[in-house]
């Protein structure tokens, strides 16, 4: 969005929130205004405290927080309101932000081109076979499933794009894949670990992004950020953020989804039904990404095994932040000609129900529905906060559902859970922490004798599920056999990671790295192949 | 807080009945279909002085010939037929049950072999989404004698719980209030099957104690299976579960009851299944409890037996004695 409409925006921003505290406040205890500011002003200055910030940016932050510490000590009734309206005047001016239409055309145009043609260098082969066509991004980003009707609801109301997260390459493919596929620009929420590197930084700005900064967890600051892209939908910016909050810690497709933001759609659905806008319907897109190698993979799994439970949530000083990482590997990716998949699911509305391709909601039966009658009360449309956290879960748990069914099997996927059920058999254990320990450094598996059947055994699982509608295959799971699934997995577990995943040794597989199996094996959990792996290796 | 938005009753029992009249008692508008045949019934009754929730409809209630005719401006909207009719009456009213309405049953049981709750029934048929299940103990005939009791609405939408209090509570009702639907809805499905197993013990003559042993285990399964489902184990030791198990297993009136007693006291299984009189709720509500075991991976041994006795037909005095000296 343009500068003088971010002003807008913060504005509006602050005018609600503030309403909506105050409201809330009238029907809590005494104290309660006080005690929300409290809760804010303590959790910025512990976090000021922790973090040691030393740039200007940093000081400026402690100083606003420091004066509002003063300012809350002595307030009167009508300071506090006041001191409000400056916190969340702050928070909203941290969170906005902005679009340039000469960056975004860059971006999309040129970057890609160049990117393209400079990675080519590394698969020079690949490139003269194209000539004289330049090769493309698409060549290497494959985008399917529902892209006619994204396209279509995009007309009839605003998008929310919620993409899975497995790496901070999402932002930039997801992002791509949007504009490729003809949607207007996306206004992002991105993390502010991808504002820390200036380039990159730059971009993201421009390019309509705002910042969300998960390390801030008090009650203010999540409300400014739901209201923020409540704001924007309702003014008619397609958005994307990612519900999981944050990467695949074990390369799984996410189960569980911050809700929060989730929820910002149906709030701005039913604004849009109160001022009888003319395409009040917001269209909730779910977006699964799948890669054959994981930018961030090492680090990620590092962190989901060494915590269980209590992972680092924000990781700052992984692959990501490393420019040189980034660069081998989409050099990897380019050389090895592989493929990235994003596949857009059928849209839903803010209630979970699937929209037909007229985008008319549907009910279970397949009927269609008038949404609206969701949110009626004596006629008219009405805000509950209760119920609409109520429907928010029941699209949080569609949404979840796409993931699924749209989740692509990939040839490190089906490898990576080949091994595991080898391993499995091997040492007798089921836990994946013991199964860990068990393992030698190296271990051999015969690729004729052992290997391939358990693959063939997965391949089939696979094929059995996508025929049922339970996920995707890709091209290569569809057609060809364990072996040739084994060696395209192999080429790609072989390059990038600094330890090899796994690697051929003469007749034998030798896998290297256990924590990098677990993880790419992770994508395909929650389908029942594990038994399957298990039990064909168990059969041998 | 009462809404003016008319509330339909649609159920061809006395529970049906009940509810038209509590909800016109409270001055609320109400619209009641009591099946195909209730006027025919209903004039049976009064003709030979029985006084049931039907003869003693207020003239208040609006008495519809058709379920589809009750619903007309109604905001809530309550189901009160068993969970074996509940599959029927959802596709009947389909997309006439819009997300607009709430909707409230009343159906203690389960789907059967499936091992659908009502709720999980309701919502694969119709576009609804503020569903609630009704529990707790009542005797329709204490109700209509002004007897006191409490209610149990389960729903994960305050606004459910809200209109159900508006339209049932009375000095002599209590309304309590629950998100946990699956809590229930397994409790009442609990609930309704021990009926049937008090009864097998009550026709096999059993001592208090192996009775009491027997429901018992029976129902700390169910709480299991509960809790495997997302329940909560408080909801069975409140008024949704233990609370009505110790009415219906107490009173040799309900059909469950009846149904257990005569397989206890020696009668085939087939046989008094083909007696219509003895259909029961309990049936289904084993078959469902048995198809949840196995998708939850649950153990419920007595579940299995009282199964196998009062579906399968395997001898009771044997099937008991061998669970009730296995200990589990």
């Amino acid at each position: 969005m343009r500068p003088e409409e971010g002003r807008e925006v913060v504005e509006e921003v602050v005018r609600r929130v503030q309403a909506d505290v105050l409201a809330s406040c009238r029907t809590s205890p005494a104290g309660a205004l006080e005690s929300l500011i409290n809760d804010a002003v303590f959790h910025e200055t512990e976090r000021l405290r922790r973090e040691r910030g030393r740039g200007r940016e940093a000081q400026v932050e402690r100083t606003f927080w420091r004066r509002a510490q003063h300012r809350l000590q002595h307030a009167t009734e009508i300071e506090l309101v006041a001191l409000l309206g400056d916190i969340v005047r702050w928070h909203a001016g941290e969170i906005v932000g902005r679009f340039d239409p000469r960056v975004y055309r860059f971006t999309i145009e040129v970057v890609p081109w160049i990117l393209t043609v400079g990675l080519n260098t590394a698969a020079p082969r690949r490139m003269l076979a194209d000539l004289p066509r330049l090769p493309r991004v698409r060549h290497n980003l494959i985008v399917r499933g529902e892209i006619d009707l994204a396209r279509r609801v995009d007309d009839l109301g605003t998008i929310l794009l919620v993409p899975t997260h497995s790496s901070h390459l999402d932002s930039v493919t997801v992002g791509w894949s949007a504009a490729d596929i003809g949607l207007p620009p996306l206004t992002y929420g991105a993390g502010l670990n991808l504002f820390t590197n200036p380039v990159l930084s730059f971009f993201m700005h421009n390019l309509g992004s705002y910042r969300v900064d998960r390390k801030k967890k008090h009650e203010l600051y999540k409300r400014v950020l739901k209201e923020y892209a409540t704001v924007t939908l309702e003014r008619g910016y397609d958005n994307l953020f990612f519900p999981g909050g944050t990467r695949s810690r074990n390369g799984a497709i996410e189960r569980r989804l911050k809700l929060g933001l989730l929820g910002a759609g149906l709030t701005a659905y039913v604004n849009n039904l109160r001022r009888g806008k003319p395409k009040p319907n917001v269209y909730v897109v779910p977006c699964t990404v799948n890669y054959h190698l994981v930018l961030e993979a090492e680090t990620l799994i590092e962190d989901y095994l060494k915590e269980e439970g209590k992972s680092r949530y924000i990781i700052e000083d992984d692959e990501a932040s490393s420019w040189r990482k980034w660069l081998k590997f989409l050099h990897n990716l380019w050389q090895l000609d592989s493929k990235i998949f994003i596949t857009y699911g059928r849209p839903l509305d803010p209630f979970g129900n699937p929209v037909d391709d007229q985008g008319r909601s549907l009910d279970a039966r397949g009927r269609t529905l008038d949404p609206r009658s969701f949110v009626l009360r004596d006629g008219e449309p009405v805000h509950d906060a209760q119920r609409d956290a109520e429907y928010t879960k029941d699209l949080g748990r569609a949404v979840v559902e796409t993931y699924r069914r749209d989740n692509t099997a990939l040839g490190t996927n089906v490898l990576a859970t080949a091994a595991l059920g080898l391993l499995r058999a091997r040492t007798g254990q089921s836990d994946v922490y013991r199964l860990l320990r068990a393992m030698r450094p190296a271990e051999p598996f015969r690729l004729r004798e052992e290997v391939y059947p358990v693959v063939e055994a997965v391949l089939d699982g696979v094929r059995r599920r996508a025929a049922r509608g339970e996920l995707r295959l890709s091209e290569e799971i569809d057609r060809q056999d364990a072996a040739a699934v084994t060696a395209g997995a192999l080429r790609h577990f072989g390059t990038y990671h600094q330890e090899p995943v796994a690697v051929r040794q003469g007749p034998d597989l030798v896998v290297r790295n256990k924590n990098l199996v677990l993880y790419y094996h992770g994508r395909l959990s929650g389908y029942g192949l594990d038994d399957e792996a298990t039990a064909a290796a168990a059969r041998l | 807080m009462t809404t003016s938005a008319p509330i339909a009753v649609l159920g061809p029992g006395s529970l049906g009945a009940l509810l038209a009249r509590l909800v016109a008692q409270g001055g609320q508008p109400v619209a009641w279909w009591g099946g195909e045949n209730a006027p025919l019934v209903e004039r049976r009754a009064r003709r030979r002085g029985e006084r049931d929730a039907g003869t003693t409809l207020p003239p208040e209630v609006r008495r519809c010939a058709a379920p589809e005719e009750t619903l007309d401006a109604a905001r809530l909207v309550f189901l009160a037929v068993p969970a074996g009719a509940l599959l029927d009456l959802a596709r009947r009213l389909g997309e006439r049950l819009s997300p607009d309405r709430l909707v409230v049953h009343a159906a203690k049981g389960l789907e059967g072999p499936s091992g659908r709750r009502p709720t999980e029934i309701l919502a694969a048929e119709v576009p609804a989404r503020r569903l609630g299940a009704l529990g707790g103990p009542y005797l329709v005939a204490e109700v209509l004698a002004g007897y006191a009791t409490t209610l149990v609405v389960g729903s994960r939408f305050d606004e459910v719980h809200q209109a159900v209090h508006d339209a049932l509570a009375t000095e002599r009702i209590r309304i309590e209030r629950t998100h946990d639907v699956v809590g229930v809805e397994l409790a009442g499905a609990a609930v309704v099957a021990l009926g049937a197993a008090a009864g097998l013990c009550s026709g096999l003559r059993l001592g208090s104690g192996a009775r009491a042993v027997l429901l018992a285990r029976a129902q700390q399964e169910a709480m299991r299976l509960g809790v495997a489902s997302g329940a909560t184990a408080e909801t069975f030791g409140g008024p949704a579960g233990l609370a009505d198990l110790l009415v219906v297993t107490a009173d040799p009136e309900g059909l469950g009851y009846r149904f257990g007693r005569r397989v206890g006291a020696g009668e085939p299984v087939g046989s008094v299944r083909e007696d219509a009189e003895s259909r029961t709720e309990a049936l289904r509500a084993l078959e469902g409890l048995r198809a949840i075991a196995r998708r939850t991976a649950v153990p419920a041994p007595t579940i299995e037996a009282l199964r196998s006795i009062l579906v399968d037909g395997a001898p009771p005095a044997t099937t008991l004695d061998a669970l009730l000296r296995s200990g589990s």
